[in-house]
């Protein structure tokens, strides 16, 4: 007699959500996604390349979605209602579907943090002052018509991130390396532009990211300056200018741009508060969930069944997503299948 | 005469009382400006006069504005002062009204059940003794309120009680003790001589059936007496200092005498008119939201009148104004605070010689309008751009004074108690803003908008942005439509509070669209909590204050959170999940041809 | 084996000296004013500063000039700030500058430095 699979139900088909999907339809689950958007692929789809090899944001969507006609994705789909029950957790959605679930992995992603909040930088005032986000559907879709000839571009680190006035105290990991990317492919695609990077620390951890950046300097010409931006200003031409203080050499420095690209970070998704209230898992100071216990057990969560993955704990590369979510598969396999693994030396 | 060793507490302290408020009222009253004398004696004299008997009433008596705060904290007040005084009056009038004789001993009507026994033939005894009674009733009914307020203020609306000085609570026993021992001892004589009323015979008639009261009717007369003794001569050391004061600084008020310049004379009189009851604590955000004390109102004017040290309630405050409103004496704490940081800032060594040497004021053609945007503004683009869009859209001839940048106003400076030191500002602001020629200063910070009003001299109309977009809808140069969002108004401290203006911001909005229901509107509102005239305050703390008040203004669920000050605008941006902006930002977004 | 007695010494030596430098005004004004130590020394301060427009003015010098021990330069740039508290209000680390000017501004003109 056949056993009825265990059915898994993920909330979020981003890359963690697909990832862990993939490893878990292989070890014998059935798995369900529920998507908010109309489309799989969360943020990534978005994007044009990644750092630092500069590969396509699709072929990592590629990737990610290699399994996913073995499972079953319900798009435009958002979750309102759980609670456990003898068998695990019954799900109400806003399209009349309901799911009985033996486990739940949260991988809602996150939310890039709205530049408009910070409004001396003038998003949304200013003319040609756009986010990191804006920048790859610019990379993607194509530039808006203009006269492109020797451009100007700022690049700001740090918009909503490590900023006490934007309510952010953490540093959001991964906006250096791709504020040095975009920079990279600016100049690749405007051979004849300028481009500045305005940074109060470089952030390049990662394998091969050290190396991007000095390709940034050497090969592609791009100027670091180490200060901190506070105020932009249009002028009549809706060039804008900034002035700042050029750290390094204690002098204050004006220039005017054609372009400024703020750098927005990353902050928990939308409906994370929801999340964390229905399923009973706690949220750090930041609003991520916080695991039940860091460094050495990140995808278990205090509430037993509900397990997380990807940026929904805080902000990562596409690499470490994509890891987490293989980690937070096996994390799900070993809790169904009863192992006997112990979480902590000599404890079951 | 009626005569018996037991008045003499009360006696020697009503005398020693006396000589005490003498001492200190004509000392203060001789330090008041000539000019202010003048006032005083033209306002015996005057229909004042008649207008601070009946503030006395309203106020040290019923104590309407205790009311305002709360019913329960109000009524407890009232009945202890109002029939306090209707014991006192009446009981004048009974004594007087028996002996015949307009001039008794002033203990005789306090004592007067003790001395008189025999009503026989005074009719009214019935009438006298029925109100005398229910006074009382109602007096220890008060003081019960006030036993029971000391477990539990939050029922009368105090969040936090003040914690009071050991003087002060042992004054607060004094009178708590007066008003039951009158009981007693007019019960026991009422037990014995049969003179009581309706409480106090029963509660005479009582105490005889168990105890002796020949034995104990004289010693409650002692302890009675004493109680009131002690009173007296506590009272011009604590708290209860207001109780004759505040009348005084009723009338001194309706004679049109007014703070000046110098903590002495007429401020003598407010600090010691402050009941210390703690309405400044519960209403003070440092509080309530961040959880500081020590800082409010009443600590300070405690601090002041005792000689302690007094510099942390002086700089620690966000001078938003709301203890100013909501003080049942009036007190006006914000410029008492005011001039202490002006006597005790020292004097900072600046060197704004650059203004001079760096800044060359370019004149152009005169225009009609200057608009001075103000060092705040400028990181608040959103509301800069949407007036000069309003501006070029209705045709406005004005400039943009400080586009490139400005000289600060000078108030950041002014209200630390640095103002000599920001005269530098002040004469180059004054020179750019007049080589302008316009007639008419506009600018979009209420901070700036106060110095130029109280510190500068500039000759021209000096207004709030809101004020002058108002004008131009009016004069139909600019047209509304409604807008469907939904939105809050938020009154900044330093427009509302600090200037009186309310109606422009309102009336603007109005042609948009309704702003939610709010209790904290107008003089009630809220301090976002960014105020520059805290130095000391932890970001923690002030993040705080940011967090509650937004909170509590944005109850029903804005859309927006509108403002009309960049300071609030930004602070509120900080703590805000939603849209907040500028009056300006709302009229651009909704203006048609 | 005699000692070689050859060598240098330098006359106006470049170098901060860490081992002497003052941190006495430092310390103290620290201690009042907690938030400077979590200064990163962005320069956000000095970017909007309303004064450095027109003048040398960057609290970001101030603050490392303070730890470095060299008070005259942060008593130069000190007199000249107009307390206008931009710098305050743009800092990402909470660092209550304006408090820190006044501080300051006190401390050089009650002390003859």
């Amino acid at each position: 007699m056949e056993e009825t699979k265990k059915h898994v139900l993920i909330v979020g088909a981003g890359i963690a959500g697909l990832e862990a999907a993939t490893h878990l339809e292989e070890l014998g689950y059935k798995v369900s996604i529920i998507e908010k958007q109309q489309v799989t692929g969360g943020h990534v789809k978005n994007w044009f390349k990644t750092f630092p090899y500069f590969d396509a944001s699709e072929a990592i969507i590629n990737f990610a979605e290699r399994s996913l006609s073995k499972f079953d994705v319900y798009n435009e789909t958002q979750l309102t209602y759980a609670e456990r029950n003898d068998n695990g957790f019954k799900v109400n959605t806003d399209k009349n579907k309901q799911f009985q679930a033996d486990a739940i992995l949260l991988t809602p992603g996150f939310k890039v943090f709205d530049a408009h909040k910070k409004e001396e930088y003038g998003y949304g005032i200013f003319q040609h002052v756009i986010t990191n986000a804006d920048l790859e559907k610019y990379f993607r879709n194509g530039w808006p018509e203009r006269d492109n000839k020797n451009l100007r571009f700022g690049f700001i680190h740090c918009v909503g991130s490590r900023d006490a006035k934007s309510g952010n105290l953490y540093c959001s990991k991964v906006c250096c390396a791709t504020a040095v990317k975009q920079a990279i492919e600016v100049r690749q695609h405007f051979p004849d532009s300028e481009v500045y990077c305005f940074y109060m620390d470089l952030r390049m951890f990662g394998k091969n990211y050290e190396e991007m950046f000095q390709a940034a300097q050497e090969k592609h010409g791009i100027n670091f300056v180490r200060a901190r931006l506070s105020e932009v200003n249009q002028n009549f031409d809706n060039t804008l200018l900034i002035k700042v203080e050029d750290t390094l050499t204690s002098r204050p420095m004006k220039l005017t741009l054609d372009y400024i690209v703020l750098m927005s970070g990353m902050e928990p998704a939308e409906n994370a508060a929801q999340l964390s209230q229905i399923f009973g898992v706690p949220t750090d100071e930041s609003g991520f969930f916080a695991p039940e216990k860091y460094l050495v057990s990140e995808n278990n969560t205090v509430s037993e069944g509900v397990f997380v993955a990807g940026t929904a704990t805080g902000p990562k590369t596409i690499t470490e997503t994509i890891n987490d979510a293989r980690s937070a598969a096996l994390a799900i396999h070993h809790y169904l299948s009863h192992s006997r693994i112990p979480t902590e030396h000599g404890k079951e | 005469m009626n005569f018996d060793p037991f008045v003499l507490p009360f006696l020697i302290g009503m005398i020693y009382l006396l000589i005490i408020l003498s001492w200190r009222y004509f000392k203060w009253l001789d330090e008041l400006k000539v000019s202010d004398r003048a006032k005083f004696i033209r306002g015996i004299f005057s229909l004042n006069f008649f207008k601070a008997i009946r503030d006395v009433f309203a106020e040290s008596l019923f104590h309407r504005k205790v009311f305002k705060v709360n019913f329960f904290l109000g009524l407890m007040h009232m009945s202890l002062a109002f029939f306090w005084f209707l014991l006192i009056v009446v009981g004048s009038f009974e004594s007087k009204l028996f002996s015949k004789y307009p001039f008794n001993a002033p203990y005789d009507p306090v004592f007067f059940r003790f001395f008189e026994h025999d009503f026989q033939n005074f009719g009214a005894h019935g009438w006298f003794t029925f109100f005398m009674d229910f006074f009382l009733l109602v007096l220890l009914i008060a003081v019960g309120l006030a036993v029971f307020k000391k477990v539990h203020s939050s029922f009368f609306g105090l969040k936090k009680a003040t914690r009071h000085r050991f003087v002060d609570r042992l004054a607060r026993i004094f009178l708590w003790l007066i008003f039951p021992l009158r009981w007693l001892a007019e019960s026991a004589t009422a037990g014995i001589h049969h003179n009581g009323g309706f409480l106090t015979q029963s509660t005479g008639n009582v105490m005889a059936s168990f105890m002796n009261l020949w034995y104990f009717e004289y010693p409650l007369w002692w302890l009675y007496s004493s109680a009131l003794g002690a009173f007296f001569v506590i009272l011009p050391f604590s708290r209860y200092m207001h109780i004759p004061t505040e009348i005084i600084l009723i009338f001194l008020r309706r004679f049109g005498i007014k703070n000046d310049k110098e903590i002495k004379g007429f401020a003598n009189f407010e600090i010691q008119s402050c009941s210390s009851c703690g309405i400044c604590i519960s209403t003070c955000q440092m509080a309530d939201a961040a959880g500081m004390h020590g800082q409010q109102a009443v600590y300070y004017l405690q601090k002041l009148r005792f000689k302690r040290n007094f510099e942390d309630p002086v700089f620690n405050c966000l001078m938003c104004g709301r203890c100013n409103f909501y003080c049942p004496v009036g007190i006006d704490i914000a410029h008492l605070r005011d001039l202490n940081r002006q006597k005790m800032m020292p004097t900072l060594k600046n060197d704004h010689s650059y203004l001079d040497k760096e800044v060359v004021v370019q004149v152009e053609n005169p225009v009609r309008v200057v608009y001075f945007a103000g060092c705040m503004s400028h990181l608040r683009p959103g509301t800069t751009n949407a007036i000069i869009n309003i501006f070029e859209k209705a045709g406005v001839d004005y400039v943009f004074a400080d586009k490139d940048g400005s000289v600060c106003c000078g108030r950041p400076m002014s209200i630390l108690g640095a103002t000599e030191e920001a005269q530098g500002m002040i004469k180059k602001n004054t020179e750019i803003i007049t080589s302008s020629g316009a007639k008419v200063l506009v600018t979009s910070c209420p901070i700036c908008l106060k110095m130029f009003r109280e510190n500068y001299d500039l000759p021209m109309h000096v207004i709030h942005h809101t004020e002058f977009l108002k004008m131009l809808v009016v004069t139909k140069r600019l047209k509304l439509k409604k807008t469907t969002e939904s939105f809050v108004y938020h009154d900044p401290c330093e427009l509302g509070r600090g200037l009186g203006e309310y109606k422009d911001a309102r009336e603007l909005l109005q042609y948009m669209g309704n702003p939610d229901r709010t209790s904290f509107k107008k003089k009630r509102s809220l301090c976002c909590g960014g105020s520059l005239a805290n130095l000391r305050i932890r970001a923690d703390q002030r993040q705080k204050i940011t967090a509650d008040a937004f909170e509590k203004l944005t109850r029903r669920n804005p859309d927006y959170l509108i403002t009309a000050c960049p300071r609030c605008e930004q602070t509120f941006s900080t703590v805000a999940d939603r849209t907040v902006m500028d009056v300006a930002e709302l009229v651009e977004m909704n203006m048609i041809d | 084996m005699a000692k070689n007695k050859f060598g240098f010494s330098i006359h106006h030596d470049r170098q901060h000296n860490l081992d002497t430098a003052d941190r006495n005004l430092y310390n103290r004004i620290a201690l009042v004013e907690p938030s400077i130590q979590r200064c990163i020394f962005c320069g956000g301060c000095a970017s909007t500063c309303t004064a450095s427009k027109f003048t040398d003015l960057s609290f970001r010098l101030v603050s490392l000039n303070l730890r470095r021990g060299y008070i005259d330069e942060v008593k130069e740039m000190v007199a000249r700030c107009m307390l206008c508290g931009k710098c305050t209000m743009v800092c990402p680390r909470d660092v209550n500058i304006r408090h820190l000017m006044v501080l300051l501004k006190k401390e050089f003109s009650e002390n003859e430095f």
